[in-house]
């Protein structure tokens, strides 16, 4: 099925949905960044961050540092969900294809994608669990 | 150095990197890693967690306007993922037992094939052999054979692919690479649709961004988890990257990048020799 994009262009609904999908994940997490620095500008009164003590930051991640430093408005952490979910945005746009694929009994290209989901998903586990 | 004036500093930097990488077709990773330790003197495994960030944020900007031009070849991209993502999973592992001096040589290599290919192109008129046949028994399968519409012929081409195990395996090549060094690995990622698999190079350029993301996401999730991506670094990077190459697209409709590449071509092989030196040293 196609669907008109500008004035000549056409495009199918899996594409309209990664399309969605990349603008989606980049906008949020560009507009989570731009409200962490802000907050990290707005902050410089009453934390003072050298540019030594930013670049060696502990960075280790720690859901429920992340989770309490969001609830307390740490700046910080706002950058990192910022961060994250600029990361998460491919993996958002593999996961739509699954679902697009699954609708129209692709069968094929169903596993193609399941399995570069799985590969992601994978990496990141691993990642966790070797920190 | 105040963190203020820092994150304004690498919000520039970053800003330059997007907007030349998106005007010679390079990611900014090739950029951001030689600023970063050359000029910061930063430790190249930030600037790596840092540039891979960049790579997942330009390379998504740049995969929607190819999609919506519709250059972009979605199954033949999805089906080389597994190669890549398998690539950047592997390559995420290898780098805690990489020696970091060891990773400006690579890094060095990488810019000198760059360059080389940048001026293979620029010496070139490519002459495309289209495939209009192929008995490629996976390209048949999966239906990567695909057609778009060429804008400076005015017609619509229809291409066939060929050699997909041998480009699978380049795609394998390609995500180990980008992973260790946070770079997009573009610069291997079109040579291996583009000569290996007969993908005309329009498609090849798109479809090569269409995937860096993803390949980028698998190392880049495995070094958020493990911590070594520093948000104060990554942050205003993919920020200023993101302004750059939005600016870089709009640019380059109205410029011939042709010279712009010729001086590159020689900034990236002077770069490649600093980073040789650091990793002697």
């Amino acid at each position: 099925m196609l669907k008109k994009t500008g004035q000549t262009k056409l495009t199918t609904i899996n594409e309209q949905l990664i399309l969605r999908a990349l603008e989606f994940g980049l906008s949020l997490g560009s507009l989570i960044i731009i409200y962490g620095l802000i907050g990290l500008y707005n902050q410089k009164t009453t934390i003072h961050y050298s540019y030594q003590q930013a670049i060696n930051l502990n960075t280790k991640l720690n859901i429920n540092s992340l989770i309490h430093g969001l609830a307390i408005n740490q700046p910080t952490s706002y950058l990192m969900l910022g961060v994250f979910i600029i990361i998460l945005t491919p993996l958002l746009r593999v996961g739509l294809s699954i679902i697009m694929f699954y609708l129209a009994h692709n069968s094929k290209m169903l596993k193609v994608t399941s399995l570069v989901f799985c590969i992601l998903i994978l990496s990141m586990i691993m990642g966790y669990l070797t920190r | 150095m105040s963190i203020e004036y820092f994150i304004i500093l690498l919000d520039l930097i970053a800003v330059l990197a997007g907007l030349v990488g998106s005007l010679i077709g390079l990611g900014g990773g090739i950029i951001i890693i030689p600023a970063l330790t050359l000029i910061f003197h930063l430790n190249i495994r930030l600037a790596i967690g840092a540039s891979i960030v960049s790579v997942i944020a330009t390379s998504s900007g740049a995969a929607i306007n190819y999609i919506k031009d519709r250059l972009t070849n979605l199954n033949a991209g999805m089906f080389l993922e597994i190669g890549t993502t398998l690539g950047a999973f592997s390559g995420a592992y290898l780098t805690t037992l990489i020696n970091p001096n060891f990773l400006y040589i690579l890094f060095g290599l990488i810019l000198i094939y760059s360059a080389s290919m940048m001026a293979y192109r620029l010496r070139n008129n490519f002459n495309e052999r289209i495939l209009t046949k192929s008995n490629d028994r996976l390209a048949n399968t999966y239906n990567l054979h695909g057609m778009y519409y060429d804008q400076t012929s005015n017609q619509t081409i229809k291409y066939k692919l060929t050699n997909t195990k041998f480009g699978l395996g380049l795609m394998y090549l390609a995500g180990v690479l980008s992973a260790i060094l946070g770079v997009g690995s573009g610069s291997l990622k079109v040579p291996a649709m583009d000569l290996a698999m007969h993908m005309p190079i329009k498609p090849s350029a798109a479809t090569s961004d269409f995937m860096i993301g993803v390949t980028a996401a698998a190392s880049a999730g495995a070094y958020f988890a493990r911590g070594q991506i520093n948000p104060l670094l990554a942050s205003p990077i993919a920020l200023g990257v993101l302004i750059g190459a939005f600016f870089g697209t709009k640019l380059i409709q109205k410029i011939k990048p042709k010279n712009l590449n010729a001086i590159f071509v020689v900034i990236l092989l002077i770069v490649a020799l600093e980073m040789f030196s650091r990793g002697i040293h």
